[in-house]
């Protein structure tokens, strides 16, 4: 998903590139809650029954599956600011702040679309300057990529 | 993202490990989707060897070949072994296979979790194999593990234990990973009501080892604490109750059921519309069906123990909700016979072996119900009619189901297409095997022959004997499956990328085989590209 920065006195253009995130963090909270609530009931039920064995196992199950959810999910929090600011454009690379930051000139900096081999492949962006270069936009799909070079290539 | 500074441009994107590594320590879907496949068509041949000694013994009344406590544990561990090591394991592969490339994933969310989910399996299998060579023998008191009965075990009791562990983290691992992979990685575009059903029959599955694989985990944890650490969980001595061990393990037990069925009913709702030419019938309600009857298989434990002694009221509880699961099953039924109505249908192997489910799992279905009756359940208790009724469900249900899919997908993955003929003799000869196996059963059951005995009174005789010819013809027919696969591996007419003229979905638009990295980029769904 990209969504355009708008002009202001910091940046001249921009955008911030995150990936798709297939359910928000809300609703899989909302869902995680009613599953851990069904095995730990069943759990809490059974102990009071006198078999108290089956309430620790579902604890670790739940917690198993909490942690499986967070950290895949945090994968989906990620976030690319790409900010065009006057002779400099830089990207900042993180979650909610900004982890990493990578500048470029302005005026020398190239973005690259490289085709793949093979239609099986993704396409790769690129920026490129003084021969380093940096890939952004991994986790886009192949129209959105197209898209943010073009957008790129005209705002710089 | 990408924070590294890149200055390699001949970056390799298919790279594929090679050798032995590329198994043992594999990440990726769809080997580990392959492994799970193999080790469970080498887990169905073992319980299928130990079917045949059973159907061997039973040719004939007295005793013939093998002596009743080995028998006893034919019986158990086949059971055992063909739950876990080849439905269970089946399942969890085409997955593995599937899942990622339906919804327009990489592979699935945690890709480490998946190989340590494998490979668990053939571990927890040696030491459950391995009690054959223990003093006091392998498991012999049934696959449900009774108390006090299964306490006489020798020194096998806790490797069937800890068996049991294993293979309950390996289905817990996999059903986290199945839940977080749909839930975060489906492909823009891709909401809930575009799922392909099968990825939708595998999210309840995963709901439900979730929600039953704990108890399992707690009951055999009791046991091994009432053997050796002197609690007396179901020791009736020591103020415990054997039978509340017949409840907990119902509880899981039932679920469990659906857990091996559900997937089955997904992969023919892929099938019988790709063979029709026409949509699922009612997707939504077939999402509902098989929700309603996931969360009902909590409520019906007790119907396996009717005979334990229970109040009325409990009876009837247990009866009527047994009942009601009828409901929903026969909104899948139904849905599917509308499926094909009026579909321009054509009769390739995945859609033989899917009218195969549809109709015996149906048989299988109405002896359920049958037995779900309180008063008659007293009389088929413990007969040869179970024996008909879960085999029916198991065997031309689920595994007719796993075949379906395995014929469906098998020119995805090999990037051939199998040899027909061969399939449709598959079919064939499985069929009516399956049927001289087990239907038979329900005639012996209604004459009163109990379950896990090697020897029985005279009056049975000839019902065994077909079955057991009915038996070995169907062990053989599995062959031809066998060479079906190695066929296609090795070579044959190559497939398209749609594979079959009917097909939709995201797995259709890539290459047959898929590249190693499927979907390096999420593509975008639409009504047009999500499921048919």
């Amino acid at each position: 998903m990209i969504l355009a920065l708008e002009e202001s006195e910091e940046n001249d253009a921009g955008f911030v590139i995150m990936p798709n995130a297939a359910m928000p963090w809300r609703q899989q909270v909302l869902l995680y809650s009613i599953i851990a609530a069904f095995s730990l009931g069943v759990g809490v039920g059974f102990y009071f029954q006198g078999l108290t064995y089956i309430l620790p196992f579902a604890g670790l199950e739940v917690g198993a599956l909490g942690a499986a959810l967070y950290f895949s999910a945090r994968q989906g929090m990620k976030k690319e600011v790409i900010r065009i600011i006057k002779d400099k454009v830089r990207v900042e690379t993180g979650r909610k702040q900004a982890e990493n930051v990578h500048e470029f000139e302005r005026s020398w900096v190239q973005v690259v679309m490289k085709q793949p081999q093979h239609q099986w492949y993704p396409s790769r962006l690129m920026l490129r300057s003084h021969g380093k270069q940096l890939e952004i936009g991994q986790f886009l799909n192949e129209e959105e990529r197209k898209g943010l070079a073009i957008d790129l290539r005209n705002a710089i | 993202m990408s924070e590294a500074v890149i200055h390699d441009d001949h970056h390799d994107h298919d790279h594929k490990p090679t050798g032995i590594g590329r198994w043992l320590f594999s990440t990726n879907h769809k080997d580990i989707g392959t492994m799970y496949m193999v080790f469970a068509l080498i887990m169905f041949f073992i319980g299928g060897a130990m079917a045949l000694v059973i159907r061997a013994e039973l040719f004939q009344p007295g005793l013939q070949y093998v002596d009743p406590q080995f028998f006893n544990s034919m019986t158990t561990v086949h059971a055992l072994v063909m739950i876990f090591g080849a439905v269970m394991p089946a399942g969890v592969g085409l997955a593995n296979w599937m899942i990622p490339i339906m919804i327009g994933a990489p592979d699935m969310a945690m890709p480490r979790m998946n190989n340590m989910s494998f490979w668990i399996l053939p571990f927890a299998f040696t030491l459950l194999l391995s009690t054959f060579f223990m003093q006091g023998g392998a498991p012999a008191g049934g696959w449900t593990m009774y108390p006090p009965l299964v306490l006489q075990l020798g020194d096998a009791l806790p490797f069937l234990i800890f068996a049991v562990h294993f293979l309950g983290v390996s289905s817990i691992m996999g059903a986290i990973n199945i839940i977080a992979t749909v839930f975060n990685m489906r492909a823009p575009g891709m909401t809930f009501m575009r799922l392909p059903l099968f990825v939708w029959t595998w999210i309840i599955t995963a709901f439900l080892l979730i929600a039953s694989m704990p108890v399992l985990a707690g009951a055999v944890t009791m046991l091994l604490t009432d053997a050796y650490f002197g609690t007396s969980f179901f020791n009736a001595a020591g103020g415990g109750d054997p039978v509340l061990f017949q409840h907990i393990f119902w509880f899981f037990g039932h679920p469990e059921v659906y857990i091996l069925v559900l997937p089955s009913f997904g992969i023919i709702s892929q099938i019988i519309p790709t063979f029709s030419r026409k949509p699922l019938f009612g997707y939504a309600s077939m999402v509902y069906a098989t929700a309603a009857i996931a969360f009902l298989s909590f409520f019906v434990w007790a119907h396996h123990m009717f005979t334990v002694g229970m109040p009325l009221t409990g009876e009837l509880f247990f009866m009527y909700a047994t009942m009601s699961i009828a409901v929903p099953t026969g909104v899948k039924i139904f849905n599917w016979m509308a499926t094909m109505w009026r579909g321009s249908m054509t009769f390739e192997t995945p859609m033989l072996f899917s009218i195969g489910v549809l109709f015996m799992f149906s048989i299988g279905g109405f002896t359920g119900v049958m037995m779900g009756i309180t008063p008659v359940d007293f009389q088929y208790h413990d007969t040869y009619f179970i024996v008909a009724h879960f085999h029916y469900v198991l065997v031309p249900g689920i595994i007719y189901g796993i075949f379906a899919g395995v014929y469906y997908w098998l020119p995805k993955w090999t990037g051939n297409m199998y040899d027909e003929k061969l399939g449709k003799l598959h079919f064939w000869t499985s069929t009516i095997s399956v049927n001289v196996l087990f239907f038979p059963m329900h005639f012996l059951g209604l004459a009163g022959m109990p379950r896990r005995i090697p020897d029985y009174n005279v009056q049975f005789t000839d019902w065994n004997q077909v079955a057991s010819v009915g038996g070995f013809a169907f062990g053989l027919s599995q062959l031809i499956l066998v060479w079906v696969v190695i066929k296609c591996v090795r070579g044959g007419e190559k497939a398209t990328d749609q594979v079959w003229e009917g097909a939709h979905g995201l797995e259709w638009t890539l290459s047959s085989p898929p590249p190693f990295h499927s979907f390096t980029t999420p593509p975008q769904v639409t009504d047009a590209t999500a499921h048919s």
